[in-house]
């Protein structure tokens, strides 16, 4: 093992290819939150009284709330009084009329992370929102999605053009007071992506956000809403990245999606944000709510992600299967190297008779990492006929990482039926002499039998994206092995 | 013995039979051929008393009696048994057991009284013999990592221990060797007497070589699109079913 | 007298000030010094609440209001001799053992076979504190190791059981709680201590009597020396409104193993837990738990085991059954230490749903800090599969038989593993008493 294991040092030592620094002005609010600086930030958005009153509710209850505990991750406390909750690139003139007019820097920085957005954008098909530290840049193929009668825009521009939709959505699914972070994120977003399906209406192409985290000390408070309205259908991807610092940042993000009767959300998240260097130094902390609500009858939500940066992840997309014959999915991939810590993993709420879910969670732990997996399958009496079934390996690679397992099984219905299975092992020997064997190098070796381990997942994934899926793998475990 | 007059019936909310009728009579073997997913296996199920098919019209009465108002279990006792196109496996219970139960509760109903365990052993010793299958199966759980013909032999001893009026045997011939094949042919031929019925579901020509039917019967697409007797089958055989729906067309 | 309390303790609710006042009644032994902390560390910590991670599914809130006292000290004379007590039945060669409320009724010398010393705690207190004590620390913060805590602070007496070579027959400890009073607490507390190379078949069984039942809080610790073996059964048949909060902790040397049969069927309320520690090489446990939950019960079982060492195995196979308003809770986890490479574990978790209104609730958690492992889980919760049962239907059997069978059937990857017959049958018997088709059944085992 000993030649390979410096094979693999040595390609270990790849680094973060993100990491760069974009040099344009922005527009920030010092560091420090009290209720003015929850005001400032609507008032800089000119927003509604009702959403301002929102925010301030959730704020006072923030106030109350104490930072949870019960994840599998450490971490030093948080100063709350030393980030920024609001960093807008400034922009030449107010807001870009169209891509034309966004600043060329920010532009070359997305094209540096090889981001759909222009070009690029058009040939693939993808239709981008880049959330850039807090605010929406720019948005493409808004006509040809506002001629399917698809509203895809930041989320600002959504509380103006819209506000008859976030007033009733906005927090239908993740309450204000949720949890910590989305009492936190409540009080203080500042912008995300809002999408809206109307009835029957397939969703022409493949929606995507990339999100990066630009300015130091300032915290990433995105918000999304996604709502697909009767036999409508949609799939939404977000990608993330945010440059090397050696501090901390914060990402707390929530995102809702509501699936109406037989509509259906495909959520696919190719997250890469900074992990932190190979001492656990830096990296962005993501306290991620997402959830989706399966509200109508035949409904479907599919969260698929790659979880492959941040030095700590806690996120928990899940599904509240309230419609009939509704259907959960969640596939994850979950990649921790170096010093990273994830905990995350899914929630799937059945309410409604006949409602099905699917839970497939693939954790890659490596280095001195920490690798969980927490999962919640919950029957409620009223889910007569409700089916899940949960499958979750770990995959184990160097002595010194760590794998786990919470899962949660709550049945309250005797017509249902829970199934789990969950397995922990080392990287097989074997599988990776005999690659090796047939002349393959170390690295190939591993990323083949990784990416094997990791298939079921990627399928999920539109096509475009699990290319960039698999490379960010790749990357994340070159050197892992020894 | 049998009379199924325009059955029809559903599940998971699909029309599976549109109105089917049938009548065996006492004494007489049946064929019932046709292609795959023509809903044979579903007529099957639905006379046992599988409740997750829904009934949607018809009657069938068994020796006078309401069949589709009984329960499966009242069924089996009254003389009616389903050979299972795939017979569950049940880890943990006795094959043996089952037996058991199953033959004392249909004395029970019947009135007579059980069988005690060295009676049980000499009979159900006899029946193997005839199936050719080793005591070893005895002893293990129902159908427990049998192959698909020990599944199949299972379902026929079971058959010839209980002794039913009519028995309807659901692709029991599939996946036999030709010797396999012979065994479960002379099985059911021991059953044959003039009070007793036997329905065949199958796709070969080859079962009827041994078991000599009395009248073929083709179900497709939820109905009996044609009756004939045995030289249906070979003409089926030759033919294929697309000439049956052709020829009904016509 | 103990007097030594410091009164920085805080004790807000009757049921911890009772505890404190208990605690003053506890003679002052050469032990006090650690029952005194442990003592201090539960009034600190308090009772669990559901907050608690292994206490997520039971709520004790209730028993905050109780203002306990000691349970009475019974000889065998005031236990009822016609209730038959006894799991072995008459025909196996055994020998029981005696506790009421924590206090072992001791045998005439000379009755013991072979290969086993006993004596009770409070004679051990006296004559070899240091061994004692070694079955005492280390103290535990853990939340389910909570009652045991308490336990060690509180426990008046119990059995030590040396167990020097092959002992032939299986010792049953019938511990009987039979109290005076609605808020009578119990304490009891076994030792076992297996040398090097012994093996020993061990029966607990916990009974009840009388109208009221002391809440027993009750607490085995067992240690297994090099290549000793046990074969360890702990049996709940306690009836509707006994509450039982019992732990179990192995400590088990290279190359031991154990086998352990946790088994509830009756009680209120009963939580079990079980901690082993796998901490030299080879050594192995194969644990196994049958929980029947029917009326309004509530059983909540914990285990927790932990490999630290290299080569060591666990399996464990959990059945459940929940009907009526009952709930059943299986909650183990797996973990495996750095450096413990090549760890085995197995979970096997299967739980059945037999009413509308009953829940299952279960967490087969794995926590792994080595690479070298091989760990898997499985765990399902539903009901009788129903082809099963109408292939058995459509045979002419009556549903009752039908669900009995497999009812029965679904329980058989723990019965097969007893091996003592006469332990088995009577745990079957007790079993099938409570299915729907008991009759039938009988005839057919
Ligand atoms: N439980 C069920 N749920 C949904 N469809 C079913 C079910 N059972 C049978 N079917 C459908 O009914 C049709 C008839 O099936 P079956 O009776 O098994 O056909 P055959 O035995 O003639 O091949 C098929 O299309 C089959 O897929
Ligand atoms: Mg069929």
């Amino acid at each position: 093992m000993s030649s390979k294991s410096q094979e693999v040092e040595a390609l270990l030592a790849q680094k973060y290819r993100h990491g760069f620094v974009t040099d344009i002005e922005s527009d920030s609010l010092p560091p420090g939150l009290d209720e003015g600086v929850v005001a400032a930030i609507s008032k800089k958005k000119n927003e509604p009284q009702f959403l301002l009153n929102w925010r301030l509710k959730a704020f006072r209850h923030w106030q109350t709330m104490r930072e949870p505990t019960w994840a599998h991750v450490h971490y030093k406390p948080i100063d709350y009084q030393d980030i920024s909750y609001y960093s807008a690139p400034r922009a030449p003139a107010n807001a870009p009329k169209s891509l034309d007019e966004v600043d060329p820097k920010l532009l070359a920085t997305y094209a540096k992370l090889g981001i759909p957005l222009h070009e690029r954008a058009r040939l693939a098909g993808v239709a981008v929102d880049a959330v850039f530290d807090s605010v929406s840049v720019a948005t493409t193929f808004k006509d040809k999605l506002g001629k399917a009668g698809v509203i895809f825009c930041s989320f600002s521009d959504a509380v103006r053009d819209h506000p008859q939709l976030i007033e009733r959505y906005l927090g239908s699914v993740v309450p204000p007071g949720d949890n910590y972070f989305a009492a936190l994120n409540s009080a203080v977003f500042s912008d995300g992506s809002f999408v809206y399906v109307p009835p029957g209406v397939r969703c022409p192409m493949e929606l995507s956000t990339y999100f990066r985290i630009n300015a130091a000390k300032t915290g990433q408070f995105e918000r999304t809403l996604i709502i697909a309205a009767e036999a409508a259908s949609v799939s939404y991807l977000e990608g993330c990245t945010a440059p090397m610092r050696d501090e901390n940042q914060l990402h707390a993000a929530v995102v809702e999606l509501v699936a109406l009767d037989d509509a259906q959300i495909k959520y696919s998240t190719v997250q890469n944000w900074y992990p932190g260097d190979e001492n656990g130094l830096g990296g962005i902390f993501n306290f991620v709510t997402k959830r989706g609500e399966c509200r109508g009858r035949n409904s479907k939500i599919s969260w698929t992600q790659v979880e492959t940066g941040s030095a700590i992840t806690w996120k928990y997309p899940s599904c509240i299967l309230k419609g009939e014959n509704s259907i959960g999915e969640f596939y994850s991939v979950a990649v921790a190297n170096n010093y990273q810590q994830a905990d995350t993993g899914t929630k799937m709420i059945h309410i409604g008779r006949n409602t099905r879910s699917t839970i497939v969670s693939k954790g890659i732990s490596a280095g001195h990492a920490e690798n969980t997996y927490r999962g919640l399958v919950k029957v409620l009496p009223s889910a007569a006929g409700a089916r899940n079934f949960t499958q979750c390996d770990s995959l184990l690679m160097g002595p010194n990482c760590a794998a786990h397992t919470f899962p949660y099984m709550e049945v309250k219905n005797p017509t249902a039926t829970v199934e789990h299975e969950a397995s922990t092992s080392k990287i097989g020997e074997d599988q990776l002499f005999y690659c090796l064997q047939r002349g393959i190098s170390a690295e190939d070796a591993v990323n083949m039998i990784v990416s094997g381990f990791c298939k079921v997942v990627f399928k999920e994934l539109p096509m475009e994206f699990a290319v960039e899926a698999q490379n960010l793998l790749s990357v994340s475990l070159e050197g892992a092995v020894g | 013995m049998l009379k199924i007059t325009d059955l029809s019936a559903r599940v998971a909310g699909k029309d599976i039979l549109k109105g089917v009728n049938l009548e065996v009579g006492a004494g007489e073997v049946h064929a019932i051929m046709g292609p795959n997913g023509s809903g044979k296996s579903t007529l099957a199920q639905v006379l046992a008393g599988r409740e997750d098919y829904e009934i949607t019209g018809g009657t069938v009465t068994f020796d006078g009696q309401d069949l589709l108002a009984m329960r499966a279990e009242e069924r089996a006792r009254a003389g009616f048994f389903l050979g299972f196109q795939y017979p569950v496996e049940i880890p943990g219970v006795n094959n043996v057991y089952l037996l058991k139960a199953a033959l004392n509760a249909k004395r029970r109903a019947a009135g007579e009284p059980e069988v005690d365990a060295y009676e049980f052993l000499a009979l159900i010793r006899q029946k193997m013999k005839i199936m050719q299958m080793s005591e070893a199966f005895l002893t293990r759980g129902v159908n427990e990592g049998f192959s698909g013909g020990e599944k199949k032999r299972n379902e026929v001893l079971q058959m010839l221990v209980l002794e039913p009026k009519l028995a309807v045997l659901d692709e029991t011939d599939s996946g036999l060797d030709i010797d396999a094949l012979k065994v479960v042919s002379a099985g059911v031929n021991t059953l044959r007497d003039p009070k007793r019925a036997v329905v065949l579901v199958t796709h070969y020509q080859r079962l009827l070589d041994y078991i000599a039917p009395d009248r073929v019967h083709v179900l497709s697409g939820g109905r009996i699109l044609k009756s004939g007797d045995a030289s249906l089958a070979q003409e089926l055989e030759r033919r294929g079913y697309d000439w049956v729906s052709e020829s009904q067309v016509a | 007298m103990n007097t030594a309390l410091s009164p920085a303790a805080p004790a807000q609710s009757p049921a911890l000030r009772a505890f404190a006042a208990q605690w003053q009644s506890r003679p002052a032994d050469a032990l006090w010094p650690v029952r005194e902390k442990a003592l201090q560390r539960f009034l600190k910590l308090g009772l669990p609440t559901t907050h608690d991670e292994t206490w997520r599914y039971t709520n004790l809130r209730s028993l905050a209001a109780q203002s306990f006292v000691d349970a009475p000290r019974k000889s065998r004379s005031d236990i009822d001799p016609e209730q038959p007590l006894s799991l072995l039945g008459r025909t196996e060669p055994s020998v029981s053992l005696l506790v009421v409320n924590g206090h072992p009724v001791m045998p005439a010398a000379g009755s013991l076979p072979d290969g086993i010393e006993i004596c009770s705690l409070r004679e051990l207190a006296g004559l070899d504190p240091d061994t004692l004590r070694r079955f005492l620390e280390p103290l535990s913060d853990a939340d389910q190791q909570r009652w045991a805590l308490l336990n060690t602070a509180l426990f008046l007496d119990g059995l030590y059981l040396k167990i020097t070579g092959t002992v032939s027959v299986p010792l049953l400890i019938l511990h009987v709680a039979a109290g005076d009073g609605a808020d009578d607490i119990s304490y009891p507390r076994i030792v076992i201590d297996a040398a090097p190379g012994s093996s020993a078949t061990i029966f607990e069984h916990h009974v009840a009597q009388g109208e009221h039942t002391p809440l027993n809080n009750s607490n085995t610790h067992i240690a297994l020396g090099r290549g000793a073996r046990l074969e360890h059964y702990r049996v709940y048949s306690t009836g509707a409104g006994a509450t039982h909060l019992d732990s179990l902790v192995v400590r088990q040397d290279q190359d031991s193993h154990c086998k352990q049969f946790t088994i509830a069927l009756g009680g209120g309320l009963v939580r079990a837990s079980l901690e082993v520690r796998l901490d030299k090489p080879g050594a192995s446990l194969d644990s196994y738990s049958l929980l029947v939950g029917h009326g309004d019960r509530h059983v909540d079982c914990v285990n927790i085991v932990t490999h630290g060492a290299p080569n060591t195995r666990s399996t464990q196979t959990a059945r459940a059954i929940a009907g009526d308003v009952s709930r059943v809770i299986f909650n183990s986890k797996v973990i495996v230490d750095a450096g413990a490479v090549n760890a085995q574990s197995q979970q096997s978790c299967r739980g059945l749903l037999m009413s509308p209104t009953a829940e299952i609730d279960t967490r087969p958690q794995l926590e792994i800090h080595a690479d070298e492992v091989k760990c898997a889980h499985g765990a399902t919760i539903g009901r009788l599969d129903p082809d099963m049962l109408f292939y058995m239907l459509s045979r002419g059997l009556d549903r009752d038989t039908a669900q009995s069978l497999l009812v029965y059937a679904f329980l058989a990857d723990v019965l097969t593993g007893m091996s003592v017959a006469s332990a088995r049958a009577s745990i079957e018997n007790a079993l099938i008493a409570q299915l729907p088709d008991s009759q039938t059944l009988q005839k057919f085992r």
